[in-house]
């Protein structure tokens, strides 16, 4: 018995991407909606390919989004898979258990959606598989779920379909209906196809315990290929293969200009770093991050006009097709010695540099900064839980840092010449 | 560190300029250089050497970016010198040595004090255009001393100019923040309403299918409506059909029983009576006169037939007859042609004296085309042979000359010297401009014996001899490191313990000025309210004992109240407790600051105690490692000084052993160079000598070597000279002998040509001497001769053959004349016998006979023509002939076939007569018309049940009939009328319900899974992280600024003393004593800086003019350098025309102040006024400062 299967998790659809600021001729208009034309992607594959059944291993949606036309659409798609005769299997995950559409959304007749209130199991009599799978009837399931599925049915294949945080290992994931990897092993399936961890991982080989990852990254630290995981089952061998299904590619790009003496110079490294990246990723478009790092004579221009900078790299990518230059980090540091101007105690330059360390290490003086920055942080709403681009000036780590781009800003400006006679 | 030398070698105007400013020499330079002459150059060049040339210069007018290069050389204030070029280039790439070679960057670092290029010119650069700027930055300052002296100390305006842009950033990024936030909040809101919720979306669920349920009934009722009315119309639409259908029954009712005969029977009896009369008998008359016709016309034709057995010959003599008509035009042509090419050949044949030949007999005088050639290839070669002849001779003679030329110009010359040996010598030759060598190796000695004396007195008051410099035993430089770190340790130690005791003693002093001041302030202690409570207490306790013993009140207690009566004491005591307490209250404060004075006096006097004890420990440590110092030095014999001054003389010392050391090797190689030199010039002289060349006494290796030269030149060209001579006689003599060799073989070949030639012109009938132009004159003639009679002898064959064929054809026509047309025979039978006749009559005449030719043959040519058009009409009529034939036969064919038909037709109408049952056509035509009447009324009746049925909708007749008499026949039409008016209120409602069914349904459809929301809620996405990145930058310039301010504040609370009071000096200077003293001075919390003159204190800002603000600036500025000078090593001032708004006066006091300055540290000053130079000599010695001209020449 042959049979072939695609794994997927975490879709999030119409989750919007994050951090991307506007600018002109940036591919925005066509990547608003790409977490769903990354689920398109995944469905046709399913009915091009013609395979067996599809597997969604929780958070479908977002916990607090509330247009009802999200679920439309995911309908529709269900519509398509149920015209190929494709069945899918689905365990709502945390985001999808707190969201109102999950209990009012009618489901197709080719959908099987697991209970939350105990571990259920469908049989697909033909190909001769078991799928067991529970869903989450709350956000937080702190209970080991995968000890409760039940044994594997004698003579199947057997898939367990799971959201979980597994033994935890991924920090940036809350816990949830934590399991160890060994209990999943003894359980006796031929495959785990587990969701929630956004980051492709394969916990174990034999048999395989499997993280798709996420099928669209949202934002700067979800970064690389994304899509779902492709098994084929042949008389009992297993073959997984991973698919790419994203119709954005995150990518962080660090460029060095050690050697460059312009920022010019500089842009036109950024413009090498990123058509290398489009070059050897030509599939799909991009949402870079560049990083400009070394100690470069470019530094006090650079720092000196960043948004100059910044923009100018947007321009020179714009060259580029779809390329959205997400934010340009100018971590260059100047030629110029700046501990030991620290310790001229008898030039203004050391003064500014004495000064800034004094904040740095004064929690009282932070709490200055802190305050005099508040009318700025009250300016922005309340940040929500999945946030990453949050502004945190009421954190003295976050203040530390600037005082780092203050003194990376200052000192270049403070030296820079006026005009000679 | 001061530039001792700055080499322009590709930079700017410059090529190879140097300037020179020599150790010895004083330290106040004044560059002086007119408009344009490079001073800013100079300028740029000087950070440019030291730390890199900038990345966009402008310098590299005439100099590539590549190939700039500037030079310098420098002392360290330790003594030591270094000299470098900088390139242009990658960073860390630009520095190199003397010799191009890359050096560390760190080597030159060490050496300057200012890190960075740009600081450096903050700091210690300075021209009028920022002196300026500088000053209108103090006016801008609002008198903040604080931004001033900060301003100051960084150099110019890039204070003001910071602060100004930062200031201006944060203005827009707030305003970006404040737009990209707004975006923000509308995208959300257009968001969340573009969000279907999901009540929304059940409701509208719910009422669509209400809507669905409302649409149906009102269409079930609508297709009621519309049934009724359908009925009574269909009512309405039957009933006068109906009553027609009545009125035709009774129609045909009223005809009777007719035979009804089929409709086609009419048009069967038509077609056929048309057929046999209109077509059939016409045609019948036509064929049988057309038969007629033929047989007439065919009877009428005669065919020769004997003429047309004899068809092939007339063609044959029809062809022929063309052919002889041509000849017979041809042939007095040929004739002519003929005769005329006769007597040109017999013309040629006279020309070559052989008139008398006959034509037939030419052939034996024809010269054969080989005879012809041979001919003319023996004249071609007697004439080249002649000609190579004539040039052998011409050249025997030339080279007979040369000959002799060279036999004589060889007794000419001298044979010349051997030189082999005294080229020997100078091929062994080792170095041939040793000479310059050993005279730069000795300036190199003597540069390297200034080196090792300079570098030896650089060591001094350590300075030892290059003797016992080898034997010094020097601790070496991590030892001395170590010490300097600890020292350096130590005095950081000692200095922060001093401060701490310095700042406890302040500490102490101000804590005591404090307590005396409250002292005086009778401060009422709490000590003094527990006596006075004690007090109490005492005097309470004896009015208890008193009252229980109950004593009077005026009862005196010894030890209580002073004489006072118990109960007035007691009194007294409560109120001073009480009078304490309120006081005590009252002073709660002053207490409290008492105390709290106190307890800083004591804890200032612990850090006082703690500081002393920390700065004698420190103390007895330095002791004990200078200790440690003076064994660490006593090998060498030295006694050291402090470990950083060894340090320095550590280094100068190993210049000192660098030198020594060059100067050792170099003289090394100096002795060697000198030994060679005169191993060299002992080997020349001999050489010279041997070829007895002149050699003077005391010439120089060089010249020696010259001379050799010039010897071996001068051989060799004369030995050249001989043997290239001689090769050129050897050449000319073998020349000779070939040409005369030559020369007999041409003649040989020329007498046999001319045996050859006779016998050849012997066969033309010349003498043998005839020549070739002769010959060819007869050969020529000859071939006209021959092609001449080659063009007659055709013609003459074909006048022949014309005659033979002519004579054919005539025959031929009087042949068949005979057989086929007699009847002509008389004509031509008369012409041959005038012909006969004439010949018998023997009148030949030759013009007579041509005629009577001719006539005979134009007789034969016409009846030719005769019988070939008789033939040609007697084919004609045969075809005709056989057409008719033909033609008869079709007609007859025809003619059988339409009688044929005709009886067919008869046959027919006879059945159709017996069908009908008419006896006769006419019989048939009145039933005809009798059966077309039943049928139109039976027709009508047919259509009429037509119209029922459809306008009845399907219902029978008789259901029909049946409606309509249920119905009241006048009713029908109001009722119609009635039931559409119902109708169309139906519609109405219907209508309605569709239109709000599909509106909601598109609502349903439009909200069905479109991504309009996430769309918004993506683009709000973009605008928060807009926001967020303008919020950093604003954070960031908003911190800057705090930064910026809280290190100004500190910079003046650190400096603000030392700067102020050294600045305040040059100012009264500078202002030639017009402002005596800078202040700072506090108002609301801000130091405002006042500057005091006679009389009056003012505002920097408002009150000082623009020069004197300039000159603030540069008392400021050159007090802040000093600041850095006293701790870090010195730096050269650089400046650029400061002093052009100073007037001569101010001028003169500000170059006795550089002047001054110069003391501490290199200046150099750049001017293009020659009265800056005026007054620098009316102001300073001589020795005070130093001129330098920048020569326009030179650029």
């Amino acid at each position: 018995m042959s049979f072939t299967f695609v794994h997927a998790a975490d879709i999030h659809l119409d989750s919007p991407l994050r951090g991307l600021e506007r600018y002109e001729s940036a591919p925005a208009e066509r990547m608003r909606l790409a977490t769903r034309e990354a689920f398109e992607n995944l469905v046709q594959y399913c009915v091009t390919e013609k395979v067996d059944f599809l597997l969604l291993a929780g958070d479908l949606y977002d916990g607090d989004w509330r247009d009802y036309n999200t679920g439309h659409f995911f309908l529709r798609q269900m519509a398509l898979l149920r015209d190929a005769g494709i069945p899918v299997f689905i365990v709502w995950g945390n985001h999808d258990a707190e969201n109102a559409m999950t209990r009012k959304l009618s489901p197709l007749d080719n959908m099987h959606v697991f209970p939350s209130k105990k571990a259920g199991t469908k049989r697909l009599e033909d190909l001769n598989v078991s799928i067991h799978g529970q869903s989450y009837g709350k956000k937080d399931v702190s209970d080991d779920l995968a000890d409760k599925y039940p044994s594997p049915d004698a003579g199947c294949f057997n898939i367990g379909l799971l959201h979980t945080s597994a033994d935890g290992r991924s920090p940036e994931h809350a816990r949830y209906a934590p399991c160890s990897i060994e209990a999943l092993v003894d359980k006796g399936y031929g495959y785990w196809a587990l969701g929630h961890v956004h980051k492709r991982d394969i916990l174990r080989e034999n048999p395989p315990v499997v993280f798709p990852g996420n099928l669209q990254g949202r934002f700067f630290r979800e970064t690389g290929p994304k899509g779902a995981t492709v098994v084929c089952v042949s008389n009992g061998r297993l073959t997984i293969e991973e698919r790419r299904f994203d119709v954005l590619r995150w990518e962080i790009c660090g460029v060095s200009v050690a050697d460059v003496s312009s920022p010019d110079a500089a842009i036109d490294r950024v413009y090498e770093a990123l058509a290398g990246i489009r070059h050897r990723t030509p599939e799909v478009a991009l949402a870079v991050r560049v990083q400009l790092t070394g100690v470069s004579r470019a530094h006090a221009a650079l720092v000196a006009n960043q948004e100059r900078w910044i923009n100018e790299a947007r321009l020179r990518g714009a060259d580029l097709r779809d390329v959205w230059v997400e934010n340009v980090e100018i971590q260059t540091r100047s030629p110029v010695d700046l501990d030991a101007l620290r310790q001229r105690f008898d030039s203004p330059m050391g003064e500014v540099l004495r000064t800034i360390d004094a904040f740095r290490s004064d929690d009282a003086a932070l709490a200055e900064l802190i305050a005099a920055l508040k009318p700025i942080q009250d300016r922005f709403p309340a940040p929500e839980d999945f946030d990453p681009g949050a502004l945190r000036m009421d954190r003295p780590e976050t203040i530390r840092a600037l005082l780092n781009d203050v003194e990376q800003m200052l000192i270049p400006r403070l030296l820079e010449s006026g005009e000679e006679g | 560190m001061k530039f001792l030398q700055i080499d322009l070698l590709a930079y700017g105007h410059f090529t190879n300029r140097t300037l020179e400013f020599p150790s010895e020499g004083p330290n106040f330079h004044i560059i002086y250089g007119r408009n344009e002459a490079g001073k800013s150059t100079i300028l740029r060049a000087i950070s440019g050497v030291l730390y890199d040339i900038e990345i966009q210069t402008r310098d590299d007018f005439i100099h590539a970016k590549p190939d700039l290069r500037i030079g310098a050389r420098l002392q360290h204030s330790s003594g030591a010198e270094r000299a470098f070029l900088r390139k242009k280039g990658r960073l860390g790439t630009t520095l190199l040595d003397p010799s191009g070679r890359p050096l560390d960057e760190s080597q030159l670092k060490s050496w300057l004090s200012v890190p960075d290029r740009d600081l450096f010119r903050h700091m210690f650069g300075l021209s009028h255009e920022q002196l300026r700027a500088a000053g209108e930055a103090l006016a801008d300052a609002e008198d903040d001393a604080g931004r001033m002296l900060f301003g100051a100390a960084l150099g110019g305006t890039s204070l003001q100019q910071t602060v100004e842009r930062m200031e201006g950033e944060a203005k827009a990024t707030s305003s970006a923040l404040k737009e990209a936030l707004k975006k923000y909040h509308e995208k959300r809101k257009a968001s969340t309403d573009a969000a279907l919720p999901i009540k929304v979306w059940l409701d509208l669920n719910t009422d669509v299918e209400k809507a669905e349920a409302d649409a149906q009934s009102s269409a079930e009722r609508l297709r009621n409506g519309a049934a009724e009315i359908a009925r009574l119309q269909r009512i309405q639409k039957v009933l006068p059909l109906l009553a027609r259908r009545t009125e035709l029954l009774q129609q045909r009712s009223d005809l009777g029983d007719i035979r009804i005969l089929a409709p086609e029977v009419t048009t069967t009896r038509k077609d056929l009576l048309r057929e046999r009369d209109q077509t059939l008998a016409p045609e019948i008359e036509r064929i049988q006169n057309r038969i007629a016709e033929l047989r007439q016309e065919r009877d009428a034709l005669s065919i020769p037939k004997e003429l047309l057995e004899e068809s092939d010959r007339i063609r044959r003599l029809k062809d022929q007859l063309g052919q002889y008509r041509k000849e017979r035009m041809d042939l007095p042509g040929v004739t002519r042609s003929i005769i005329e090419l006769e007597s040109q050949e017999k013309e040629i044949l006279a020309e070559l004296g052989l008139g008398s030949l006959a034509l037939a007999d030419i052939e034996s005088i024809r010269i054969d085309e080989a005879a012809r050639k041979r001919t003319q290839d023996l004249d071609r070669k007697r004439t080249a042979c002649e000609s190579e002849l004539h040039q052998l001779r011409r050249q025997i003679a030339a080279k007979q000359v040369a000959r002799k030329q060279c036999i004589e110009k060889l007794a000419s010359l001298p044979e010349p010297p051997d030189v082999s040996s005294l080229r020997s010598t100078w091929d062994q030759l080792a170095e041939r401009t040793i000479d310059d060598k050993v005279r730069r190796s000795e300036a190199a000695l003597r540069d390297l014996d200034a080196q090792v004396e300079r570098t030896r007195s650089a060591t001094a008051p350590w300075a030892v001899s290059a003797t016992q410099m080898l034997s010094l035993a020097v601790p070496s430089d991590e030892a001395l490191q170590m010490f300097i770190e600890r020292e350096q340790d130590d005095q950081q130690e000692r200095r922060e313990s001093e401060s701490a005791a310095r700042e406890a003693n302040a500490e102490i002093d101000r804590a005591e000025r404090e307590l005396r001041q409250l002292a005086r302030l009778d401060v009422t202690s709490q000590e003094d309210l527990d006596v006075a409570r004690k007090h109490r207490q005492k005097g309470w306790d004896h009015v208890l004992k008193a009252w229980k013993k109950e004593t009077p009140p005026t009862l005196v207690v010894e030890s209580y109240g002073s004489g006072e009566p118990l109960a007035d004491a007691y009194a007294n005591a409560v109120r001073k407790a009480d009078d304490l307490s309120d006081k005590l209250r009252q002073d709660a404060d002053r207490s409290a600051r008492l105390e709290r004075f106190k307890d800083e006096q004591e804890q200032a006097q612990e850090r006082l105690s703690e500081a002393t004890k920390a700065t004698a420990a420190i103390d007895a440590r330095m002791r004990d490692r200078a200790e440690e110092w003076n064994k660490l030095w006593a090998p060498s014999g030295l006694q050291p000084g402090s470990p950083r001054e060894m340090a320095g003389w550590r280094k100068r010392f190993e210049s000192f052993q660098d030198a020594v050391r060059k100067r050792e090797d170099a003289s090394r190689a100096h002795e060697e160079l000198r030994r060679v030199l005169v191993e060299q010039k002992r080997a020349l002289e001999l050489a010279l000598t041997a070829v007895k060349a002149t050699v003077s006494a005391g010439q120089s290796c060089k010249e020696l070597c010259a001379l050799v030269q010039q010897t071996i030149g001068q051989t060799e060209a004369a030995t050249g000279e001989i043997a290239r001579i001689r090769a050129e006689h050897e050449t000319i003599e073998r020349d000779l002998k070939t040409l005369e060799v030559d020369e007999e073989t041409a003649r040989s070949r020329s007498i046999v040509l001319d045996t050859e030639w006779g016998e050849a012109v012997a066969r033309l009938r010349l003498r043998p001497q005839a020549t070739g132009a002769e010959a060819a004159i007869v050969l020529d003639k000859l071939t006209d001769l021959f092609t001449t009679d080659e063009k007659r002898r055709p013609q003459d064959a074909r006048r022949r053959a014309i005659y033979k064929q002519q004579a054919q054809f005539e025959a031929g026509v009087v042949d068949l004349v005979k057989r086929l047309a007699p009847e002509f025979l008389p004509a031509h039978d008369r012409i041959a016998q005038a012909l006969v006749e004439w010949h018998a009559s023997g009148l030949a005449n030759a013009g007579n006979h041509r005629r009577l030719e001719e006539i005979e043959k134009d007789t034969i040519d016409k009846l030719a023509e005769t019988l070939i058009d008789r033939h040609e009409a007697g084919a004609r009529d045969e075809a005709t002939q056989a057409r008719l034939s033909e033609d008869l036969r079709k007609s007859a064919i025809e003619l059988s076939q339409s009688e044929e038909r005709f009886k067919g037709v008869q046959r027919q109408l006879e059945a159709l007569l017996l069908e009908t049952g008419c006896d006769s056509v006419e019989a048939l035509m009145q039933a005809e018309r009798r059966s077309d009447e039943a049928r139109v009324v039976d027709n009508d009746l047919k259509q009429i049940h037509e119209k029922i049925l459809i306008a009845g909708d399907g219902k029978t007749i008789h259901e029909l009939e049946k409606a309509a008499a249920e119905d009241d026949p006048d009713r029908i039409a109001a009722r119609v009328q009635e039931a559409g008016i119902a109708h169309s209120v139906l519609e109405r409602e219907y209508q309605d319900a569709l239109t709000r069914l599909g509106e909601l349904r598109g609502r349903k459809r439009r909200q069905d899974g479109q991504g309009e929301a996430a769309r918004f809620d993506g683009e709000a996405q973009e605008y928060l992280a807009t926001a967020r990145a303008h919020a950093g930058r604003h954070a960031r310039l908003q911190v800057g600024a705090l930064v910026l301010q809280r290190a100004v504040d500190s910079y003046r609370r650190k400096n603000e003393s030392a700067i102020l009071r050294r600045a305040e000096s040059l100012f009264q200077r500078l202002t030639l004593g017009r402002y005596r003293e800078l202040r700072v001075e506090y108002e609301a919390g801000k130091a405002k800086l006042r500057a005091i003159r006679p009389g009056e204190e003012v505002d920097v800002a408002r009150s000082l003019s623009d020069g004197t603000l300039d000159q603030l600036f540069l008392s400021l500025r050159l007090a802040s350098i000093e600041q850095h000078l006293a701790s870090q090593e010195a730096m050269p001032l650089v400046l650029d025309d400061i002093f052009i708004n100073f007037d001569d006066e101010r001028t003169r006091a500000g170059i006795e102040v550089l002047a001054e300055f110069a003391q501490k540290t290199q200046v150099l000053l750049l001017t293009h006024h020659a009265r800056t130079l005026e007054l620098a000599k009316k102001a300073l010695m001589e020795s005070a400062w130093m001129e330098h001209r920048l020569d326009p020449a030179a650029i």
